[in-house]
């Protein structure tokens, strides 16, 4: 910054500073004297506060007599006649119900709505004229894209010039000037032009007062003291500035309420449903676009943080039961040994455990320094027994879950955490509030799921038996989309034997991971395993699948409401909305029309832009969806029945914050399209609404085919086996090797 | 877009305006108090008034401390035979002006009426 730039902003400050104290001294004088009286109550207060501790029961003087006697304050409360005060309550209500008032403030009312459509009416009338003047923007013109007319070209300089550099400097003199003591003086100087650290060391010494005096009076005294001095600095600031900060602090409020509802309601709300009511096995069924992936990603990101939880609730009770056990020395060997490769599961890291036990037992330098001959050994919860080396194999086990950078998630799509790892060198700490993240911090902040290797959950056959991956199942949660296309159900598993030498649906076992999935990785009672998994229907399950799975949710757009965490926001969105419709219908018009660039087309569109902005970003903050799912029960056939209905929330800012691609197999579907050397738009549309021969041919259909050839539909030659997709034709639908055929149509 | 807005809205703006206008009349009675617009009888009761130019003083019942200057601002009122006419924005009532109209003189709730009593 240059010097001469720095010098203007000093001066600016300067002026600034001088400004408010002018201002003080000629127009609020009284506030310094309230001040004042503030500071000599609050001294008395404190001197009875210490003589009552004393034994001596002294009053200190009220509040509301030492602001009288200040010269020129504004009359507020002046003279308080607190006998008087029943009186005037009654006069009030008196007043309030009586025909003079409805009267009078329908007098008012009247006014108001007078320059209301006063309003309407110039409002009505601009908008007229500005409809007349955009309306000339809709005549064909053959201007290229590139062209702008001159005010455009104008006001863009204007735009990326002067204005450019005015809000450049404004941003920079804000940067600099917060940093600074102008602005520590400034906010004091306002403060106190408000009233705000009179108000502060006034309830602070009423405070200590009133728990050894015991004067309500006094309280009341204080209260309306403060209320006065607050009315009297709120009046100061003029009536647009007033209306302007009221909005302000309304806002803030709906902000803070909204924020309170979704972290302190909606969030433990949905830890609580996904802890509880899930099973090992949860099956979401739904139709195609119902919700069901983003709920099991939803549930899978939640659950992830949920065991994070129970880890650390273990390993806590542990540390509780053993307070005198050097936990950190034992949580860093497990780190260490995991670095080394020595430890690449749970059950390796309880072995590490009993082998620490093993040794330490008797010699403790072996056991950091715990004797367990002269310190604890075992603990008695009031039922059970607990030896140190089981609570020593519990902590192991729990540490081993817990302290992992990245997620427990392994899925057959990516999903995206943001649980983030705090981590100083000693206990690793989470912070899974994703709420109060920055959407810049997501890419530092995000860890994305493991990939679901099937292998590891098939107790039985393996589809590659040779495969790293094969024991890598233990504490997790695995998530399946399309799971019925993956397992199959009877009908499409005909094809199957479960004598087949490979690994099919029906000899692989996966179905007895899921049954003793609770018996996987369990540590201390506390299950650390479960199986989440989507599909449209439960036919395309086998029933033995079905059945098994403890939770079973069916999503339905139906049942999914569409909320808003922020209150209060109808006028602004209604306006905002408005806007944003006048420059859609805007849009529409003139891109139709013509593509140079005027002003008009220019403004139009920042303004929509504008609406856009702020309507979406308080849309994908504070929106949710309220999402019932009714929870079924299956019998032996599969069949579900509906039962009660569980609430879960969808919160935009978490679940569709880059939370997993919906349409996750769009590349693999789509893999053979970059050679591809037609595209849609080369498949011949029809002639005419009656389909010739050559476009029935052109479609590939079974039923052209098997009426064209009868023979080989219902021919006795040996049956063609069944294929996979339920087609007994070799080649599908191609009929590239069977010629054409005569017609029959 | 953004259908989560439009859900009641108008509903809710009504419901907004409404509150704002019960909030409106409920205020109305208080700022009229703290304006000084709404002497009641009542509270009359003890003061001392001052007729001489057909201006109305209130006391507070100690000859010299003025409560408010405006009390009467907003009162119409007549002076006629000795009875001073009052008509403010709530209570009309009526004070009986000893002798030459001058200063009252003392304390006598007897030359308070409502209107109705008058």
């Amino acid at each position: 910054m240059s010097k001469l730039r720095k010098f203007g902003f000093h001066v600016v400050a300067l002026l600034i500073i001088v400004g408010l104290i002018v201002f003080l001294a000629f127009n609020q004088m009284w506030m310094i004297d309230r001040l004042v009286s503030s500071g000599y109550v609050f001294g008395m207060k404190f001197r009875s506060v210490f003589l009552f501790y004393c034994g001596t029961d002294e009053k200190a003087p009220y509040l509301l007599e030492t602001i009288n006697d200040i010269e020129n304050y504004p009359i507020l409360f002046r003279n308080f006649d607190w006998e008087s005060l029943g009186e005037s309550i009654g006069q009030y209500f008196r007043i309030l119900f009586s025909a003079p008032n409805a009267l009078s403030w329908l007098l008012d009312f009247s006014d108001f709505m007078m320059l209301v459509t006063r309003a309407l009416m110039i409002l009505a009338m601009v908008a007229l004229v500005i409809f007349c003047v955009v309306s000339t923007y809709f005549n064909e013109s053959h201007k290229a894209w590139m062209e702008k007319t001159r005010s455009l070209q104008r006001f863009q300089r204007f735009e990326n010039g002067p204005w450019a550099s005015i809000k450049r400097w404004f941003a920079e003199y804000w940067a600099w000037w917060k940093k600074g003591w102008y602005f520590k003086i400034a906010v004091i100087l306002v403060a106190v032009l408000l009233g705000l650290p009179m108000v502060a060391l006034d309830l602070i010494a009423e405070y200590f007062y009133f728990f050894t005096s015991f004067d309500f009076l006094a309280l009341l005294d204080t209260l309306l003291g403060d209320v006065a001095t607050i009315l009297v600095g709120w009046f100061t600031i003029p009536k647009p500035l007033r209306v302007l900060i009221l909005f302000i602090l309304f806002r803030v409020l709906t902000l803070w309420r909204a924020r309170r509802l979704i972290e302190g309601k909606l969030m433990p709300a949905n830890e609580a449903m996904v802890d509880n009511d899930t099973g090992v096995f949860t099956l979401i069924l739904g139709k195609m676009r119902g919700g069901k992936t983003t709920l099991a990603a939803s549930m899978a990101r939640i659950l992830n943080t949920v065991y994070h939880k129970n880890a650390f609730e273990n390993m806590d009770r542990c540390a509780m039961m053993f307070p005198d056990f050097p936990w950190m020395p034992f949580e860093r060997d497990i780190v260490r040994l995991a670095g080394k490769r020595r430890i690449v599961n749970m059950d390796q890291a309880a072995a590490f455990a009993m082998r620490v036990y093993g040794v330490g037992e008797h010699k403790p330098v072996a056991l950091y320094g715990y004797d367990v001959g002269s310190q604890r050994n075992y603990f008695i919860d009031g039922a059970n027994r607990i030896n140190l080396l089981e609570a020593l194999m519990i902590y192991a086990e729990s540490y081993w879950v817990y302290f992992h950078a990245g997620n427990l998630i392994s899925s057959n799509f990516p999903i995206r955490t943001d649980d983030l790892r705090l981590d100083k060198g000693h206990l690793v700490l989470y912070d899974s509030n994703a709420f109060r993240r920055k959407v810049l911090d997501q890419p530092k902040d995000s860890s994305l799921s493991h990939i679901l290797v099937f292998d590891m959950l098939r107790l039985g056959k393996k589809k590659d038996p040779c495969n790293v991956y094969r024991d890598c199942s233990g504490p997790m949660i695995a998530v399946a989309t399309e799971f019925g296309k993956e397992q199959g159900n009877m009908v499409s598993n005909t094809a199957y034997s479960a004598k087949d030498e490979g690994a099919n649906p029906k000899n692989d076992l996966l179905d007895y991971s899921l049954k003793l999935g609770g018996h996987l990785a369990n540590i201390w009672h506390t299950n650390f395993f479960k199986f989440i998994a989507d599909e449209q229907r439960s036919g395309s399950l086998t029933s033995n699948l079905v059945t098994v799975a403890q939770s079973i949710f069916t999503a339905d757009r139906a049942n999914q409401k569409e909320k808003m965490a922020l209150h209060g926001f109808e006028l602004e969105s209604a306006i905002l909305d408005a806007l944003r419709g006048f420059r859609d219908w805007f849009y529409k018009k003139y891109r139709h029309v013509r593509e140079d660039n005027t002003l008009p087309f220019y403004l139009i569109n920042k303004l929509g832009a504008f609406c856009y902005s702020i309507e979406t970003k308080i849309y994908m903050r504070y929106g949710y969806k309220e999402v019932k799912l009714p929870m079924c029960t299956a019998d032996t056939s599969g069949n579900l029945t509906e039962g009660e209905s569980k609430k879960f929330y969808v919160i935009n800012f978490i679940d569709y914050a880059s939370r997993f691609e919906s349409a996750c197999m769009k590349d693999f579907l789509n893999s053979r399209k970059p050679k591809a050397d037609h595209g849609f738009f080369d498949i011949p549309t029809y002639e005419r609404l009656m389909p010739t021969k050559s476009e029935w041919d052109m479609q590939g259909s079974y039923l052209v085919t098997d009426l064209e050839n009868p023979e080989l539909k219902f021919s006795t030659t040996p049956k063609v086996t069944r294929r996979r997709d339920g087609s007994r034709r070799r080649n599908g639908a191609d009929r590239s090797s069977q010629g054409s055929g005569g017609g029959v149509l | 877009m953004f259908d989560v807005f439009k859900r009641h809205r108008k509903l809710k703006l009504a419901g907004i305006a409404f509150g704002l206008l019960l909030a409106w009349y409920a205020a109305k009675p208080a700022i009229d108090m703290a304006n000084g617009q709404n002497v009641d009888p009542e509270s009359l009761i003890g003061s001392y008034a001052n007729t001489s130019e057909h201006q109305v003083m209130i006391y507070d019942g100690e000859v010299g401390r003025l409560v408010s200057e405006n009390t009467f601002e907003d009162f119409f009122y007549t002076y006629n035979q000795g009875v001073l006419e009052c008509r403010s924005l709530y209570f009309d009532f009526k004070i009986r002006v000893l002798g030459d109209g001058s200063l009252f003189n003392g304390y006598d709730n007897t030359y308070l009426y409502r209107r109705s009593e008058a």
